[in-house]
């Protein structure tokens, strides 16, 4: 083979001209005897570029989507038919009381906030850390708090909020202004309000479901049996209208409720009825 | 390497100028070189070659489809080559490529002019000096002497530079070699 590189050496050799077979130069010739402009400077066929831009225009955008979203997962705690207690990273404490649903981000949580959301009734024991606000949001309201205790029950169409300790911000949802509650304060929301109204306090024992008692102080024995009611899904009545005035002091045990009521019927020397209760509409 | 292109009438315009520019990169130097084999006249060459690409464009814009571009553009350097020395020589007599020691096949110098071609870029891409004292050594026939005396420069640095090019060559043409063959 070194042969025939020789003869082509010798042969170009013979014939080499510096500057000349300068493709370029044959090229624009070429352009220009045919009155041709220089070809747009893409080298792909102009429909295959264009369905690469656009992938690539349609790509992008996820890909920083991705990029840019944290790695971590949804957990959700779901308490079905009992009253669950959990732990969230922080160590906020929530109870969910039954058919209760909490759901946060591991990795969005305690980022620049804590955010959870929540569909039903849950109390928050939430960890201070002022410089990541903890918000609970439900379909309509947020709740935004340093570090607090709280009780929110959403429900389809409102939600309550009942403050046992601490401060919160309570608000519709991607509402900037709202109302602070304190301490012992009750609020509700309606999903067509702006404004959440701060109400008297309906029932006492609010946390029953939780702490497992009844605490009465001179309650009238009406609240008392319509509270029960509730809890127990009974109805409780009275038969005399003096009775039904009477008041109320004790702490009772949420166990048995019959047994409660022989107790109440011993105390203050009264009948109750009990019915199955005639309300369909369970919570 | 063998590009094959499809020419259709049904690409637009700017698309058979890529596939024109693309031809003249692969294959104007190789057909240059094929070409000077039946003129030895590197000028007329390029003319010819010229036309052809001319030829081609038109012929693709006008009807047909050229499937295969490298044989397509071969054929009528080759034929244009003949017509050429025809004209000009009034010679009827069925002309030949040559190289300097007599008559090669077609096929030898197809295959050739593509290794000329390289060869000739190489010697292009040497630097201005280096080039000078191997073309006056190497085509000119001029002893180290005589290039030294003429350039004055040492016969060493003459000896030097005409390895130096040389080396240049072979690394050229091995990589044609591989490029080729291998």
């Amino acid at each position: 083979m070194k042969r025939l590189e020789d003869k082509c050496l010798e042969f170009v050799l013979k014939h080499y001209k510096p500057n000349c077979l300068n493709t370029q130069r044959a090229y624009q010739r070429f352009l220009k005897t045919h009155q041709l402009s220089p070809r747009p400077t893409h080298i792909l066929p102009l429909p295959l570029l264009k369905a690469i831009a656009l992938f690539a225009l349609v790509m992008l955008p996820l890909g920083v989507y991705l990029y840019l979203q944290p790695a971590g997962k949804w957990v959700e705690i779901a308490s079905n038919n009992q009253v669950i207690e959990c732990m969230l990273p922080d160590s906020t404490f929530v109870t969910l009381a039954p058919h209760a649903t909490l759901r946060y981000h591991t990795a969005l949580y305690q980022k620049e906030e804590r955010n959870v959301e929540i569909a039903g009734k849950a109390f928050f024991n939430v960890k201070r850390d002022a410089k990541h606000p903890f918000i609970v949001r439900d379909q309509i309201a947020q709740v935004k708090v340093l570090g607090t205790q709280f009780l929110l029950h959403a429900f389809p169409h409102h939600t309550e909020l009942t403050v046992e300790s601490g401060s919160v911000l309570f608000a519709a949802k991607d509402q900037e202004q709202g109302v602070i509650l304190t301490q012992g304060m009750h609020a509700e929301l309606q999903d067509d309000e702006a404004l959440p109204r701060i109400v008297a306090n309906s029932t006492p024992n609010k946390m029953t479901w939780r702490t497992g008692l009844f605490q009465y102080d001179r309650t009238p024995l009406l609240l008392v049996l319509e509270e029960l009611s509730d809890y127990y899904q009974v109805k409780l009545s009275t038969p005399s209208e003096d009775s039904a005035k009477r008041e109320l002091t004790g702490t009772f045990s949420d166990k048995n409720l019959d047994e409660i009521i022989e107790v109440i019927e011993r105390v203050l020397a009264i009948q109750i009825v009990k019915e199955p209760s005639s309300e369909e509409n369970r919570r | 390497m063998l590009f094959t292109y499809m020419f259709t009438t049904t690409l637009r315009k700017d698309d058979l100028l890529v596939r024109i520019e693309e031809a003249f990169k692969y294959y104007y130097r190789p057909l240059n070189l094929y070409a000077n084999h039946y003129l030895n006249d590197i000028d007329a060459a390029e003319d010819v070659v010229q036309e052809c690409f001319a030829d081609l464009w038109e012929k693709s814009n006008r009807s047909g489809e050229v499937l295969d571009v490298k044989s397509y553009l071969y054929k009528m350097v080759r034929n244009r080559c003949i017509d050429h020395v025809r004209q000009t020589t009034n010679e009827v007599r069925e002309l030949l490529p040559t190289d300097a020691e007599g008559i090669i096949s077609d096929e030898e110098c197809e295959e050739r002019s593509r290794i000329e071609a390289r060869l000739w870029l190489a010697i292009d891409s040497l630097p201005e000096r280096c080039r000078e004292i191997f073309l006056l050594n190497k085509r000119d026939g001029l002893k180290y002497q005589e290039v030294a005396d003429r350039m004055g420069l040492s016969v060493n640095t003459v000896e030097n530079q005409v390895r130096k090019a040389l080396k240049v060559l072979r690394d050229k043409a091995e990589k044609i070699y591989y490029f080729f063959f291998g």
